[in-house]
């Protein structure tokens, strides 16, 4: 009877929203800067000079602002802004902590800003979508933790018995992302500017595109999803379509993401096994995809009229339009045939931007306009906006991923392409390839401008909105629930028609039949430790399927006698190469096919030499890189088998201008930016010996003598390289300089295995 | 033996790409039977129409005044 007392007693209470409308603004603010940094990246591949020859400004270093202002900035701002609105209201009740709401707001923006301070200064550890060096991805840690407390905690207060499928998409964000950051970024630090990851090469492949995809998927898809679910019944004022297939396709959903990232890996060094699965999980995720897909759109059965007169709903329709379109490219691009045309080519840039522009960017805005008028309880300031937000948008959006359709296919087949007359490359020169899609890079541009001033018009919207509130106290809705009330186990009784039914049966019956009625799910459901560890499982054991053979397996990465550790100078080089951002530009990663082998040779050795066919990249030689470096995009030419191909003096006047100059032409309509602050930007020879000690941590073969000799050894080599190019009549004295310790690496690369073929011992 | 011997030994064949597509069939088959089969549609339809309302619990975390005719009144399972 106490029981009973307990539950009439009703509680009161009220939904925090300001926390809400903190995550809106900054949503929106971080949106538009993230955009526009996208906008300036974008403009520089058309306009090169945009550049301006300062080091902050390159496309090397602002494209990983952009990736990482869109992602994290503005759209976990819009996911935080969604799930504080509907989690406290599907679970009826106020966050747990306000002040670690407020830590959690205010961290989160503090991480942005260093993020925007550190990436521009080359502090990177130059994996995409995890740049972000080792001191920032601890205070990225500590904030996911307090967040974390602070939900688990709020659903363990909460008054709703049931946890809506919204909250289990959240569960699963926040424990996967807390994975895949923890793993991916093991690094040994080396000081607050650098570090490196504990893994090499193909390992350090494998864990980055486990990590790249799977931030995909549960950064920018499982909390969208959340999103989705609760959102589109709240605009289109009728529940989901089906809230069985919402659990279908949550359960299929984080049990297939998390296999599909090696298909960002095909015909790479990654072994083929692994290459396969992620291929099959890739196209098995069409299934729950498209799913949710049909769930969502299927919400407005009854109700497509209100589509035409309401803008949210049109946002969210194509959004989730949007969601359909990539979840079905993304699949296709993972086939391997399809993939050896598309990887590496501006058609998965047309790919991410069909799922960021269309499917998140326009979920975050339609559900910024629902959220305005309630969060700000006013009218929006001007309604007519939105629509034409929503259609300079949608065009803005078209405009972007057909140019970057056209002009990665363009590309794709052009590298692919031979003289039938000669049997040799129809385009050998790399630069004509960028030539013939300039056009679509304006294309690219304006859809982008276009984009960017629909978000414009809704940050102005939102902050008019919230200027010209009547109240400057905003009223707060009192809830009333029945108070909470501890439930244990024992006390949820299994129905049991046995039971009613009076059957004499032993006891092991009722157990055998509360197993088969699965009650016990219904359970564990409403207990977020468990459904939580159920997460942790179908995500774990996905990961752990795949990481532990490639780590584990011997064969995965034969190791070759000739491929040795870099020497000091080339070390220090290589640093440079990561700091300055080149992989966002070349891979390091000849393909085994051959039209990449015919581009992508040896240049040292006789075309008719037996190997002179094999030049393409061995999982070998890549096991003291250390992060790998094999890039995703060439917007550049491959660079694993430049070493030796050019002189020295040719990478410095490259380097100092890449067209060259009306006297000597190097590149001409080259698009890559000068780099002059590396001849005279000091290199710092004293961190030397540390960065050995790193290295000799992580188990690279340096002996206790090089880690102590490494100055000398790379003041040496520098003087080598430095008389080289001052013979070739490049004046002033260079020794120290940044530009030769990297052409120390770039000469390097891909050569060691040269000394292997050609003792005949492969 | 060490772990990676034995990995290396399981990875002759393509034993691991179907371990894991066995494992997936598994659970997408088990959710299937769940949903259809064990789940009832009452308990899914007023899990629905939880976003649509911010003030009332569908379901109040209380224990029921009387588990057994609550069970039997909702059709919980």
């Amino acid at each position: 009877m106490e029981h009973v007392a307990e539950s009439q007693r009703l509680e009161k209470f009220v939904y925090d929203d300001d926390i809400t409308r903190k995550f809106v603004f900054a949503t929106v603010l971080w949106g538009i800067v993230g955009m526009l940094v996208g906008l300036i990246v974008a403009f520089q591949l058309v306009l090169p000079w945009l550049n301006l020859e300062i080091e902050w400004l390159t496309f090397g270093r602002l494209r990983p602002l952009h990736t990482n202002a869109v992602i994290f900035a503005f759209a976990c701002n819009a996911v935080f802004a969604g799930m504080y609105y509907s989690s406290q209201r599907l679970l009826k009740t106020r966050m747990f902590s306000d002040m670690m709401s407020r830590i959690h707001f205010w961290g989160w923006q503090l991480i942005i800003v260093i993020a925007a301070i550190t990436l521009p200064l080359g502090i990177t550890q130059s994996k995409e979508y995890a740049e972000l060096e080792w001191w920032v991805d601890l205070l990225i840690t500590a904030v996911w933790v307090i967040f974390s407390i602070n939900f688990f905690l709020t659903i363990r207060i909460r008054r709703e018995r049931h946890l809506y499928v919204a909250i289990w998409f959240y569960i699963a964000s926040l424990i996967a992302v807390a994975m895949l950051h923890l793993f991916n970024n093991l690094v040994i630090p080396v000081s607050l500017t650098k570090s490196y990851p504990i893994y090499s090469g193909v390992q350090d492949a494998f864990m980055q595109w486990w990590y790249g995809h799977n931030a995909v998927a549960f950064v920018l898809t499982t909390p969208f999803l959340g999103m989705m679910y609760y959102f589109m019944p709240k605009a289109a004022e009728r529940p989901v379509y089906s809230y069985r297939l919402s659990i279908l396709h949550f359960w299929t959903l984080i049990f297939l993401y998390i296999w599909a990232g090696p298909h960002h890996l095909h015909y790479t060094a990654l072994p083929g096994w692994a290459s396969t699965l992620g291929m099959v999980f890739s196209i098995m995720l069409w299934m729950p995809s498209w799913g949710g897909m049909i769930n969502g759109l299927l919400t407005l059965r009854g109700a497509w009229h209100k589509v035409a007169r309401d803008p949210v709903l049109k946002f969210m329709v194509v959004a989730i339009t949007f969601y359909g379109m990539s979840t079905f490219e993304g699949p296709l691009l993972s086939i391997k045939s399809v993939n050896a045309l598309g990887h590496y080519t501006d058609w998965i840039i047309g790919h991410v931007h069909n799922g960021t522009l269309g499917w998140n960017g326009f979920l975050a805005f339609g559900m910024v306009y629902w959220l305005m008028p309630r969060l700000f309880q006013n009218t929006i300031w001007k309604p007519q906006w939105v629509e034409l937000h929503f259609w300079i948008g949608t065009i803005g959006i078209l405009l972007y991923i057909v140019s970057m359709y056209v002009a990665g296919i363009t590309q794709g087949l052009m590298w692919r392409a031979f003289d039938p007359k000669t049997g040799l490359l129809a385009y050998p020169d790399f630069v004509d390839t960028v030539m013939n899609i300039r056009y679509f890079y304006w294309g690219r541009a304006l859809g982008g401008t276009l984009y960017l001033t629909g978000a414009i018009l809704c940050g102005i919207n939102l902050y008019m909105t919230w200027a010209t509130r009547t109240k400057k106290e905003y009223d707060e809705e009192i809830q009333e629930a029945p108070a909470l009330q501890n439930i244990h186990f024992g006390e949820m009784k299994t129905p049991s028609r046995l039971r009613e039914r009076g059957a004499h049966v032993a006891d092991i019956a009722y157990k055998i039949e509360a197993l088969i009625q699965l009650y016990w799910h219904r359970k564990w459901e409403r207990l977020p430790l468990t459904l939580t560890v159920m997460v942790v499982i179908a995500v774990g054991s996905a990961s752990l399927f795949e990481i532990i053979p490639t780590f584990a397996i011997k064969s995965n990465v034969p190791k070759i006698a000739s491929v040795k550790p870099y020497t000091p100078l080339e070390l220090a080089g290589r640093d440079i190469y990561v700091s300055e951002g080149c992989y966002n530009c070349h891979s390091q990663m000849v393909r085994p096919m051959r039209a990449e082998t015919e581009r992508y040779n040896f240049p040292t050795v006789d075309p008719n030499a037996s190997f002179a066919s094999q030049s393409y990249s061995k999982p070998g030689e890549f096991i003291y890189d250390h992060p790998f470096q094999w890039g995703s995009r060439r917007i550049g030419p491959d660079l694993h088998r430049e070493g030796g191909r050019r002189t020295d003096d040719w990478h410095y006047k490259h380097m100092m201008n890449p067209r060259g100059t009306q006297g000597e032409v190097l590149v001409e309509n080259s698009i890559m930016p000068p780099y002059p602050w590396l001849a005279h930007k000091p290199t710092d020879f004293s961190i030397l010996p540390k960065k050995i000690w790193a290295m000799r941590l992580l188990g690279v073969p340096y002996t206790l003598e090089q880690e102590k000799t490494s100055i000398q050894h790379a003041k040496a080599q520098a003087k080598e390289i430095a008389d080289r190019i001052r013979m070739k009549g490049i004046p002033g004295k260079h020794e120290d300089k940044q530009i030769i310790a990297l052409i120390a690496y770039l000469q390097r690369l891909g050569t060691d295995i040269l000394k292997e073929y050609q003792n005949n011992r492969m | 033996m060490r772990i990676s011997e034995i990995v290396s030994n399981a990875s002759r064949s393509t034993l691991w790409v179907e371990m894991a597509l066995v494992l997936f069939f598994t659970v997408f088959v088990g959710v299937i039977f769940y949903l259809w089969f064990l789940i009832k549609p009452e308990a899914l339809e007023r899990a629905a129409q939880m976003p649509l309302d911010d003030l009332h619990p569908q379901e109040p975390l209380t224990l029921p005044k009387d588990p057994h005719a609550d069970h039997a009144h909702k059709g919980e399972r």
